[in-house]
């Protein structure tokens, strides 16, 4: 029994022009306890499928999917509010904004006091001592009078531990972090992602870490899957993929990372994907990548199929060699 | 919420002197004789003309006259009326409760239709109740009030007979004033047809209210959609969703809270606005409330009338901005706990 387990999994937006296919085709399998880390540029759809997973899209969205299990339970086949509470009991997710993602008007013990009666219930006093509890277990100092304060008394960084007191309360099975420290300082960025990992290891929480930071997933996350308008491209184990990519944008992605001190290397430039990311409702033909790829022929305009290579799963017509070092 | 008090003491104080600059200038500006505007007579011997002078100080220099009439205005003396004999100050608190019971009622009726209109129309945004009403909204702040007040008069007095065309309570009932508000003065009569009273009271109450409330309803209406709009878009809307909220939970808690803060301010410049609207819904109902006073005031040329009720009905438009301020402290913890 694997904790998530999705198959082609869609999500369409309708617009005045036409509906736009946003997620394509994604499949995801997560076990108990697993990391797994989603990479992509900003309008990948990495977030919309996070949102499609917490059954938070918008209304103007639609979700298709041939399959959604969830500890072997069909999440398709319920009624749309059953589903929103089984997967609020059982899944919880942060975001990139902490601040915004608090409501303003509320104190954080509320907000909190709202989440764990949702989720354990209990009396007052009980869920007041659960509440002090949560916030001395994610870190933040002094919790009892921070119980009072309003997010805008707290800096981004004490938000973003709010926010993830607040997620692990129901005690999910699985959080999803969408860009959880990209609005944070760099310093503040490690002792979140370390928080993160405490928890992951210490409650047996899956973890869905959403960025575009590999820095980031190579230090925290078992699998990573790359995502380039809205498709998987590549899927593998995270010291693999890093060390050897297959697809093309991986590559480039990996080499327009900034190394220490290459700018005083001679000759060494930062590599530059040519063009850039289409706008979703008018994608190329074939392989998405194709007109910006190195390596594109005229194959290309074939769209390619998720195809198994030696354990990893690449998107790509002439998936790159161990030797391949990028052109 | 008190600690924006001073910092809001000091623009009431600024709004105060500009108030009283500018009635103070209009006197001045008016054609004539000074003196003559305020005795509100063409001829007056000639003991009365220096009186008068001497006690306005028209013969001084003008700053020193502004000195003077702050004086007397601080004193509670805002002139007499040149019609009645009365003082100016007398006149508007006897009429004041007459406009602010029909203040309160428009304003009470644009708010209990206007929010939850505006929150409907939010949930069910682009469905039929939602374009149907905004499209009605539209209308109604468009519409010229003393057409629309007439139309009303037209088919619910006239035509249909439902409820009076003027006044507030019909002459069979005999209420002495105590509080000013009729709907009040009625009950606590002790009279054996007080409820009757009551009754006749609220009919005739609600046409002008109707009437005085309806721009501000279609103006609350709107803003309470789109303000409402904006804040079911937000991030902490999405996490609540996330949390496993209810959805009754999220408008009412979550969202509404915080839509009110932009919904507070516009209801609040709403309240200047229903000063104007009232000269006009009182003239077409003959409500003797301070709007009627002052037109009939600046069609008599009573000066004193004019000016003082300018500076009393002003300051109270300032006074209660400084409430909906207060309101709006206490509403948003980001003012009232600084920032």
């Amino acid at each position: 029994m694997s904790l998530l387990h999705v198959e082609n999994l869609c999500v369409d937006y309708t617009t005045p022009e036409g509906t736009v296919r946003v997620v394509d085709r994604v499949s995801l399998k997560l076990d108990f306890g697993e990391v797994l880390g989603i990479i992509g540029e900003s309008g990948s759809g990495k977030s919309v499928l996070a949102l499609a997973i917490m059954e938070l899209l918008s209304s103007s969205a639609q979700m298709t999917a041939d399959l959604f299990m969830v500890e072997d339970q069909d999440v398709m086949k319920m009624a749309p509010a059953a589903r929103r509470e089984f997967l609020s009991s059982r899944f919880a997710i942060i975001f990139q904004e902490p601040t915004t993602s608090l409501n303003p008007n509320m104190t954080i013990g509320r907000q909190l006091d709202e989440a764990i009666r949702y989720h354990q219930g209990g009396s007052r006093r009980q869920r007041h001592h659960e509440a002090i509890e949560l916030l001395a277990s994610v870190g933040l100092d002094e919790p009892e009078s921070r119980l009072r304060q309003y997010p805008h008394e707290l800096s981004g960084g004490m938000n973003q531990r709010v926010m993830i007191a607040m997620a692990v309360s129901c005690r999910p099975r699985l959080l999803i972090a969408d860009e959880p420290t990209t609005a944070l300082d760099v310093t503040i960025q490690a002792q979140i992602l370390d928080l993160l990992l405490r928890l992951n290891r210490d409650r047996d929480m899956a973890l869905i870490l959403i960025t575009h930071d590999f820095a980031i997933l190579s230090e925290t996350t078992d699998i990573v899957d790359v995502m380039y308008c809205g498709q998987i491209v590549e899927s593998g184990r995270t010291g693999n993929l890093l060390r050897a990519p297959r697809h093309p944008y991986t590559r480039a992605l990996l080499d327009s990372v900034p190394q220490f001190g290459m700018r005083h290397k001679a000759g060494s430039r930062l590599f530059n994907l040519r063009g850039a990311t289409p706008p979703m409702r008018h994608l190329p033909v074939g392989c998405y990548l194709g007109p910006r790829c190195p390596y594109a022929r005229k194959e290309c305009v074939e769209t390619p199929k998720l195809r198994k290579i030696k354990g990893r799963s690449v998107r790509c017509h002439f998936p790159l060699d161990d030797k391949d070092k990028g052109k | 919420m008190w600690r924006i008090f001073p910092e809001k003491f000091l623009v009431v104080l600024t709004s105060f002197i500009g108030i009283t600059l500018l009635s103070f200038t209009l006197i001045r500006m008016a054609p004539g004789d000074p003196v003559l505007l305020v005795a509100g007579e063409r001829s007056i011997d000639n003991e009365r003309y220096q009186t008068i002078e001497r006690q306005y100080g028209f013969d001084r220099s003008l700053p020193v006259q502004y000195g003077i009439y702050l004086k007397r205005l601080l004193k509670g003396d805002f002139g007499t009326s040149a019609v009645s004999r009365e003082p100016v100050l007398r006149e508007f608190f006897r009429l004041f409760p007459a406009t602010l019971e029909l203040a309160f009622c428009a304003m009470l009726f644009a708010l209990c239709l206007g929010l939850p209109i505006g929150i409907l129309a939010a949930m069910k945004r682009n469905s039929l109740f939602d374009t149907t009403a905004m499209s009605v909204a539209l209308v109604g702040y468009s519409m010229p009030i003393f057409w629309w007040g007439m139309l009303l008069v037209l088919f619910f007095s006239l035509l249909l007979g439902w409820t009076p065309v003027a006044g507030r309570l019909d002459f069979i009932y005999d209420i002495p004033p105590r509080t000013g508000f009729m709907l009040i003065d009625t009950l606590i009569s002790g009279k054996p047809y007080a409820l009757a009273a009551f009754i006749n009271a609220l009919h005739h109450l609600l046409l002008p209210a109707i009437v005085l409330g309806t721009v501000p309803l279609a103006i609350i209406a709107r803003m309470t959609r789109s303000s409402m709009l904006t804040v079911l878009k937000s991030d902490y809307i999405r996490t609540a969703r996330a949390k496993g909220v209810s959805s009754r939970r999220l408008i009412w808690i979550h969202a509404l809270r915080n839509a009110l803060i932009p919904i507070l301010t516009v209801a609040g410049l709403q309240v200047s606005l229903l000063v104007t609207g009232a000269i006009l819904t009182e003239t077409i109902f003959a409500w003797p409330g301070i709007g009627k006073w002052m037109l009939d005031a600046i069609s008599r040329r009573d000066y004193s009338v004019v000016q003082g009720g300018f500076v009393l009905i002003a300051s109270s438009v300032v006074l209660v901005n400084l409430a909906i301020d207060l309101l709006y402290a206490w509403v948003n913890p980001r003012i009232r706990r600084g920032r």
